[in-house]
């Protein structure tokens, strides 16, 4: 035997069986057979047409991947795939979203705004946004006066009257009163009048009509005052800057505001107090109860003691334009339901 | 660095999936694994991570059936040789055995050798082979009933 070779037969022919034959096609086709092999095959392909079939079968797929593999890519596509893409984008893609019609994706785009608006309506909580108080301070409007004369004007009629029984005219009265002859003629312009308009000064001396301080006005000078209604001069306006006035500012929090609320009413007027601007004590705002209200200091604490049976009535002393006569203490405070 | 990579995980989505869009969010997602397994590994051989990295996202998206379904569009950023049809790939990738599939995509059209795609694999290069027969002779035939699909009725 010479050295190298193999015998596997009586002839020295190195035979394959059908199996091998066809397992050894590939490497074959490739040439990746030793020159024995590749003559074991060639022999055996002889003499199969299934493995000449095959043989063809191999060379056209290869020839067929062959020409696959020169498949080209635009550098778009190796930009697009390098580029870190976020889970947003991911999502599009997954959608298809650019091969939608203009008018699904105006409608899914009109959907969600509307979702949006309608959740943000919805979770918003519109009761405690109305009860904020924007600008900062806690008076209320209590009425809108429609004027166009300065005679109707709230600047010109501020000044308060106090009157001879030592009870006090606020100007939200006065103003109010004469707002609704005069804007019955003619209606122009509105002006908001708040109950705690800036100064009520109290003046003990009678004052010459001349000496009415008169503010700002747009239009004619301040008409002359009725006679009877006690004005302040400079000289008590200056009086009144040096004594501050005070105002009781407050809140409390009941169980059945409603029944407490008359009962706090007829307790103050059973003390002697008097409503002060133009609505009722206990006049209802939303859900408070509201009540401005002048009345002797002297019953301030009994009025306190009062509210202790019903709640915490906290109650605050802060600077106002406003001076009350002497013994005399405003009051404004609120009565909502305990929650 | 490594646009081959980047362009053989690409072509190998393409051509196992048959839709651009989907093959580009798998070579993108692809391309992350390739790029963070050599940064975990920076001593393996790119051709290997390369074939586990595809093989690992074939192997999720082939749970959804991806296959047979083929959605492209002509100006999708693939451009196949002149001359070259798709419709005996298309008929090959639909009903290849998956094995086979893959095994003409890594040995013959990424041109990975065989030992490293059965390195990748914990195969036998023998295995690769086989696979690689079959699917070969599986695509010629697909090839052959093609053009007898497409030759003239003669009288």
């Amino acid at each position: 035997m010479q050295p190298g070779t193999l015998e596997y037969s009586k002839k020295s022919e190195r035979k394959i069986s059908a199996f091998v034959g066809h397992e050894l096609l590939y490497d074959y086709v490739t040439g990746r057979l030793d020159p024995e092999r590749l003559q074991a095959v060639e022999e055996f392909l002889k003499l199969s047409r299934e493995a000449q079939s095959d043989v063809q079968r191999i060379n056209n797929g290869l020839n067929y991947v062959m020409a696959l593999s020169e498949t080209q890519l635009t550098s778009s596509v190796l930009a697009e795939i390098k580029a870190p893409s976020s889970y947003f984008q991911v999502l599009l893609r997954k959608l298809r979203f650019e091969e939608w019609s203009p008018g699904i994706k105006m409608g899914l785009e009109v959907l969600v705004v509307a979702v949006g608006v309608i959740s943000a309506c919805l979770l918003i909580p519109w009761h405690r946004m109305l009860e904020i108080n924007w600008i900062g301070n806690r008076e209320v409007i209590l009425a809108e006066v429609a004027s166009e004369e300065p005679g109707s004007r709230m600047e010109d009629v501020e000044t308060p009257n106090a009157q001879t029984d030592g009870t006090e005219v606020f100007p939200d009265d006065v103003a109010v009163q004469k707002a609704r002859q005069q804007s019955l003629d003619k209606i122009t312009t509105a002006t908001q009048v708040k109950l705690a308009a800036p100064v009520a000064v109290e003046s003990s001396k009678p004052v010459e009509p001349e000496s009415v301080p008169v503010k700002k006005t747009e239009t004619k000078p301040t008409e002359a005052k009725p006679p009877e209604a006690k004005v302040a001069d400079s000289t008590n306006r200056t009086k009144g800057e040096a004594h501050v006035g005070m105002l009781y500012r407050g809140s409390i929090l009941v169980t059945g505001a409603p029944v407490v609320s008359q009962k706090f009413a007829d307790k103050i007027h059973e003390l002697g107090g008097r409503k002060a601007g133009e609505v009722e004590l206990g006049w209802q705002k939303g859900t408070s109860r509201y009540f401005h209200f002048t009345i002797p200091e002297s019953k301030l604490a009994t009025l306190q003691e009062f509210a202790q049976d019903y709640g915490a009535l906290s109650l605050s002393k802060e600077k106002h334009d406003r001076v009350m006569p002497e013994g005399i203490v405003r009051i404004i405070f609120t009565v909502d339901e305990k929650k | 660095m490594f646009d081959n990579e980047i362009k053989a995980i690409s072509l190998f989505f393409f051509f196992a999936l048959l839709d651009d869009e989907k093959a580009l969010l798998a070579s993108a997602k692809c391309s992350d694994l390739f790029f963070q397994t050599l940064k975990v590994a920076p001593k393996s051989i790119p051709n290997v991570v390369l074939v586990k990295s595809t093989n690992q996202i074939w192997q999720k998206l082939s749970q959804q059936s991806l296959r047979g379904r083929p959605h492209f569009a002509t100006d999708a950023g693939w451009t196949l040789p002149t001359g070259v049809d798709l419709a005996p790939w298309k008929e090959f990738q639909k009903s290849a055995p998956e094995e086979e599939l893959l095994a003409i995509l890594w040995s013959q059209i990424l041109k990975i050798s065989d030992s490293d795609i059965a390195a990748a694999l914990s195969i036998n290069e023998g295995t690769v082979r086989y696979r690689v027969r079959r699917g070969l002779k599986l695509l010629g035939g697909t090839m052959i009933l093609e053009t007898r699909h497409l030759e003239p009725v003669r009288s």
